[in-house]
């Protein structure tokens, strides 16, 4: 009797944990998930004043993994589906005849970034950003694949990662990348446009101090390029939904060499950042097909 | 509920519990003294409201590694100074017997989480949040939950395994339960077989980190996740069922 009456209680708060333990579980998207891409969605506005013609967020499904699932954000609407790259990735990619954006979830986006403790408006102005860079990737090949394929023509180039190893093992080059990064970091902070036209004609002038073989510069201009200019549109849309000192911190300070393509990113951040002192509108006629290099010097010579 | 008794007693009347306590409680203490200000996205992470939820996770390591170390020898040092067959010639059932003496075990347990706190208690006289403190009993309670854990998982599992494999089985969950967040990341950028036994494990062992934080959150008037706790207490309901299935061999029932 004792017994019964033991598995009988046993049984029951078995049953009432299980049924609160489903009652305050939360399905499908997480909420924060949502709330980052919603959050991205409305800096569109702030993309147009950017100026990349025809330069859409909400052309591109976002796909958020959260390790089990993928949920697919697209026209209000959220759809789970199993997920096609099942793995933590921030990237455009090809999905049925079109682009998609795919991110990370929140959690894990935060915990790779390493920035729990950078708070909560960092996270999230850095979620938004990053969505946007991906979506302008997405932007960038649906409209301009054959431009980057032309101009860059990595597919003709050698292994890139090999290229990258390589360039990176020169001592060399290290150094020159290094003032290369230093003097655009200078024309960047300069006080007005003299001052920075005055050391973009030693940046000018020290690009001449070194020469590339071809795979090296189709690797190097493709970086450039492609991942600097979407770096720029994330630090802009970072800017705004952030602060300045955040920004410096987190864009500004980061110049340097890193043995990757991250140095790349940067590299063509900074020059985009120049032709907005430049050449205001650069944006809308951006099509991919100059490097960022050949657009600055077009800038420098008007 | 004797025998939970007995095992409370021997358990308190070790040092080590009030050494380890004592440098928890010194851990703690050093991170008030910090005027250091380095911030990071522009926030100070030597804030209150930063480092408490620090401070919750370092008291889990302290107290989850004691748990640890003092849950392991229960139930096999009953089998070798020979006291379970007192217990056998009263008619006790096995999972009776094991029932008690892990009853014990969870007890000591929270007595050792309540001796961790101490350090808490210091570091938020120290920050002068005052009013933090009346919320420190209920956060004690979230605590509890995966200190349990800790404490029954060790439990059950020295009933048959040897104390080394069991010991490192019960490390293992608590570094697991920890970094819950960081080995769940890790699993995510995986992919095959790695990361589908990843995922299982973390599946098995709930997020002890998520459960301290949501301790934190209390202390900080922060939403309490209760889906976490739920889930922590649900883990540790089915926990105790394997006492039914994990037998020794030597005894009649």
């Amino acid at each position: 009797m004792k017994r019964k009456a033991f598995v009988v209680a046993d049984a029951m708060i078995g049953v009432l944990l299980l049924i609160s333990l489903l009652a305050t579980g939360s399905y499908g998207i997480d909420a924060d998930d949502r709330a980052g891409v919603e959050t991205a969605l409305r800096t569109q506005p702030y993309l147009d004043s950017l100026g990349f013609d025809g330069f859409q967020l909400a052309d591109y499904p976002v796909a958020v993994f959260d390790g089990n699932k993928e949920y697919v954000l697209f026209d209000e609407k959220v759809e789970s589906r199993t997920p096609i790259l099942g793995t933590l990735t921030g990237t455009a990619y090809e999905v049925e005849g079109h682009y998609e954006v795919f991110v990370p979830n929140k959690k894990d986006f935060s915990m790779l970034l390493a920035a729990p403790n950078h708070g909560e408006p960092f996270i999230d102005a850095m979620y938004a950003a990053t969505i946007c860079h991906e979506a302008f990737h997405a932007w960038q090949f649906t409209y301009f694949g054959a431009q980057i394929e032309q101009m860059a023509n990595l597919a003709g180039a050698e292994n890139p990662t090999q290229v990258l190893a390589e360039l990176d093992a020169d001592a060399r080059y290290r150094s020159w990348f290094e003032q290369e990064q230093e003097l655009l970091l200078q024309a960047v902070q300069a006080k007005d446009t003299s001052e920075t036209q005055a050391i973009l004609q030693q940046w000018l002038a020290h690009t001449e101090t070194l020469s590339l073989n071809a795979d090296a510069q189709k690797v190097t201009a493709y970086y450039e390029l492609v991942e600097g200019s979407a770096q720029y549109v994330e630090a802009k849309v970072f800017m705004e939904l952030s602060d300045e000192t955040m920004y410096n911190e987190y864009y500004m300070q980061s110049v340097g060499y890193s043995n990757d393509a991250a140095k790349y990113y940067t590299s063509g951040m900074l020059k985009c950042l120049l032709l907005d002192e430049l050449l205001p509108a650069w944006q809308t006629d951006f099509d991919c097909s100059l490097g960022m290099n050949q657009l600055l010097k077009t800038a420098l010579e008007r | 509920m004797n025998i939970a008794a007995y095992v409370l007693k021997a358990k308190l009347r070790r040092k080590d519990i009030y050494i380890v306590s004592a440098i928890c409680a010194l851990v703690v203490l050093l991170f008030s003294s910090g005027n250091s200000s380095l911030t990071i996205g522009g926030k100070s992470i030597t804030s209150y409201a930063s480092l408490l939820p620090i401070m919750f996770t370092v008291v889990l390591v302290f107290s989850g590694a004691l748990t640890v170390a003092l849950c392991l020898s229960t139930i096999p040092n009953e089998y070798k100074q020979g006291t379970s067959h007192l217990v056998w010639v009263r008619g006790v059932s096995q999972p009776q017997y094991h029932g008690g003496l892990l009853l014990g075990n969870l007890f000591s347990s929270i007595a050792i989480l309540g001796f961790s706190y101490l350090g808490l208690v210091l570091f938020i006289l120290a920050k002068g949040e005052f009013a933090s403190l009346a919320q420190l009993p209920f956060a004690f309670l979230v605590s509890c939950v995966p200190i349990a854990f800790i404490s029954i998982f060790t439990s059950v599992i020295s009933i048959s395994l040897p104390g080394m494999v069991g010991g490192l089985l019960g490390v293992l969950a608590l570094v697991l339960g920890v970094a819950h967040p960081l080995f769940s990341m890790l699993a995510n950028v995986l992919s095959g077989f790695v990361a589908q036994v990843v995922r299982t494990v973390l599946k098995i062992i709930p997020n002890l980190y998520a459960l301290q934080t949501q301790a934190a959150n209390v202390v900080l008037g922060k939403p309490m996740d209760a889906h976490c706790v739920l889930g922590g207490i649900f883990a540790c309901y089915l926990l105790t069922h394997l006492l039914f299935v994990f037998k020794k061999k030597e005894a009649q029932a």
